[in-house]
């Protein structure tokens, strides 16, 4: 037997696709909410070139970064921001995708879920959250 | 026995006997300028208690009414429909327009309906 505690329970709605999660980004005065999809394959936390842009991003001009997936790859550019959401904030790198076509907010591993503990209890909707301690 | 990585003009040698000695190797490395000591080791993020953020009402605004908007972004304060367009630029900006400091802008897409497949 093995034992995680959890500070807190974020419920979902398991009729949407995915693990939806809302989510605020920040960058100096900026900010935007946003519904990601927790994603378990996804390295780093990945959004819209428009959630970027929105935060006054020059997408171009941040850390470069290509994103491979199972049909392809894709250029995103890293950029520094707080991210809110589940109860918790951190200041992290997350990446904004160049193309427009990209049409998915993530929460991939960096940034994110390697500094979380998270349980998911799929069947009701359930996602309990904690902070990662080594 | 060479213990010691040489870092010269030509590159850096790093000998047998550090392998697997990873701290020491990137240390080393990183104080002679190979990279910066930022890129090699960051801090881990400090994670702070904030309160949870709440998109439910809008959540169930985009179950009720996303027919209505299909290809275009919406953006949503609550229940109410604040702006809609093709472009998410002027979306967002005419949220703020309305003094909606974080706004919630969405894209409604045909293809939302199918399954998620992640990456």
């Amino acid at each position: 037997m093995y034992t995680l505690t959890f500070e807190a329970l974020h419920e979902y709605d398991a009729g949407l696709p995915g693990i939806t999660v809302p989510v605020e980004l920040s960058a100096g005065d900026a900010s935007v909410k946003v519904t990601a999809k927790l994603d378990s394959g996804s390295t780093y936390c990945v959004f819209r070139r428009a959630r970027g842009e929105a935060l006054g991003f020059d997408i171009e001009s941040g850390v470069p970064q290509w994103i491979s997936t199972a049909t392809g790859s894709f250029l995103t550019y890293g950029h520094n921001v707080t991210l809110s959401g589940l109860g918790f904030a951190l200041d992290v790198m997350v990446y904004f995708a160049v193309d427009e076509w990209y049409n998915r907010d993530v929460l991939g591993r960096y940034g994110f879920r390697q500094q979380l503990n998270l349980g998911v209890v799929d069947y009701e909707g359930k996602l309990y959250i904690g902070r990662y301690t080594a | 026995m060479q213990e010691q990585i040489v870092i010269n003009e030509v590159g850096a040698f790093i000998p047998r006997t550090l392998f697997g000695h990873k701290e020491q190797i990137v240390t080393e490395l990183a104080h002679a300028g190979v990279f910066a000591l930022a890129e090699v080791a960051p801090p881990p993020p400090q994670i702070r208690r904030v309160p949870p953020i709440d998109l439910s009402r809008e959540l169930q605004w985009l179950k009720e009414h996303r027919h209505e908007y299909l290809e275009q972004w919406v953006a949503l304060e609550g229940d109410q429909l604040i702006a809609h367009g093709s472009q998410a630029r002027e979306v967002y900006a005419a949220a703020r327009a309305a003094g909606i400091k974080s706004p919630f802008v969405e894209f409604i897409s045909t293809s939302d309906e199918l399954p998620f497949g992640g990456w």
